[in-house]
């Protein structure tokens, strides 16, 4: 499904990437792992070219990813980033994506908006509060919520426990690594999300 | 009743009225004494030769004449706009220049064909005033305007990354970022127009009534000039933002910061 075939990257005289290596397939659950500053979220942003390699190709479903077709892959994912934002409350930041043109036949009903957030741990009232005063953990969780209701092909989840209580990390484990249909790669130091992920790339080795 | 004339001699005496400023910008060591010294001495400058320059366009009111004159206040107001904005100037005053003239123009064009109903459009007297008070006031708009939208881009990237990843358009991923550079170019002239007459006299209507029109014709032309203000701001920015950002951004949407001065 997803190819990074010998990529490199720089960032002025440092080499973050040297001729790096990734096979994503349908179903499972990726995780790379490593500690700061090794270029895990640089991946996800080459993924999503929003970063362009030095040398080396990035391969989505049999087809190379270039300016022209970029498009077309961010709108097969679902992505948490690190620094998950969003203004107004809660219920806007989880409608928002939902008026894209690509996503308006995705616009999710109370009922389902609902379960999920509880599936997470998150209960109605959460969505009158202003986003800027919930917790972090719960920010989280919110953005977990929108990747889950986007039902996309792959979903990229950069550290996605960081945040989280044992108790509402075990619910987003259950969530996203033991749905066997789901596509996952993700980032994360937490050595119980990795022990739960089909496939650890080591960027420390 | 005929104006009184200032005479050069008393016009020097105020600038007195400057000394107790400066001393207080002076003492609060805020180091703008040699700007306030510049900017007074390139105003005097500056309306010194726009006067004398007006005195013949005036006398000559020759349709290319004028317009060229506003196409000269456009092409000035851009360089200050994009300078003054933090943008890096050569390779969007095209986009600019263009949204200010169609922004202004239309406003402009507008106002004294339609509203005024003059046989001439162009005439020096009509055109150069009105182009002249949007124009002042477009510069201020595109100044916060695009400082606004393309500086927020920058601090909040992640944000417009996330938008884009999750299916967004370019401009469906830009529309927060133009909800707040319009917000902040509407607010300042909303106010004014609100407060118009009752803490503040605009000085187009202080000057025809100081000439010696009737005050009532006075507020006629001050609405319509506001009016002409605020369409010319809301029109002109969102036209720049709109023109610049095929450079600013790149085919695969990502924003170029080498556009913005650091």
């Amino acid at each position: 499904m997803l190819e990074f075939d010998n990529i490199s990257l720089k960032f002025g005289e440092e080499q973050v990437l040297d001729r790096f290596n990734l096979h994503v397939g349908r179903s499972d659950k990726a995780v790379i792992r490593g500690s700061s500053g090794r270029g895990k979220s640089t991946i996800i942003n080459l993924l999503l070219g929003f970063l362009q390699p030095d040398a080396g190709r990035i391969v989505w479903k049999g087809t190379p990813v270039t300016d022209e077709n970029i498009r077309s892959i961010r709108s097969s994912v679902a992505w948490l980033p690190q620094d998950f934002s969003g203004t107004g409350i809660v219920r806007e930041v989880i409608r928002f994506p939902f008026h894209f043109r690509r996503n308006r036949g995705l616009h999710p009903e109370d009922d389902a908006m609902l379960a999920v957030l509880n599936a997470l741990g998150l209960d109605a009232s959460l969505l009158a509060k202003k986003f800027a005063d919930i917790s972090e953990g719960q920010k989280q969780r919110v953005g977990l919520a929108i990747c889950r209701l986007l039902d996309r092909e792959l979903i990229i989840l950069d550290e996605p426990t960081s945040s989280l209580d044992p108790e509402s990390k075990r619910k987003v484990m259950a969530m996203f690594l033991k749905s066997p249909n789901l596509t996952v790669l993700s980032t994360s130091h937490d050595p119980e999300w990795t022990r739960c992920c089909s496939h650890v790339i080591d960027l420390d080795n | 009743m005929q104006i009184v004339d200032i005479s050069w001699f008393r016009l020097s005496i105020g600038f007195l009225a400057l000394v107790i400023p400066a001393a207080i910008l002076i003492h609060y060591r805020t180091h703008l004494f040699s700007n306030l010294v510049i900017a007074t001495m390139r105003m005097t400058l500056q309306l010194l030769f726009v006067g004398y320059y007006l005195e013949y366009l005036f006398r000559f009111n020759n349709p290319w004449l004028n317009v060229g004159w506003m196409l000269v206040m456009i092409v000035v107001s851009d360089i200050a706009t994009i300078d003054r904005s933090g943008m890096n100037l050569r390779p969007l005053f095209i986009p600019v220049f263009f949204a200010t003239l169609l922004g202004m123009a239309t406003v402009a064009f507008f106002f004294i064909g339609v509203v005024i109903r003059l046989e001439d459009i162009t005439a020096a007297q009509y055109l150069i005033p009105i182009t002249g008070m949007i124009l002042g006031n477009c510069l201020r708009s595109n100044v916060i305007g695009i400082h606004a939208f393309y500086f927020s881009l920058s601090r909040n990237r992640s944000l417009y990354h996330y938008y884009l990843a999750s299916g967004a358009t370019r401009n469906e991923a830009l529309f927060p970022f133009y909800t707040d550079a319009l917000k902040q170019v509407a607010n300042p002239t909303l106010a004014t127009m609100a407060t118009v007459g009752l803490v503040s006299l605009p000085g187009m209507m202080t000057g025809q009534i100081l000439s010696g029109s009737s005050p009532l014709i006075a507020i006629r032309y001050q609405i319509m000039i506001m009016i002409a203000i605020f369409s010319g701001s809301i029109m002109t920015v969102f036209f720049a933002i709109k023109l610049m950002n095929p450079a600013v951004f790149d085919k695969a949407d990502r924003f170029r910061t080498e556009y913005l001065k650091n």
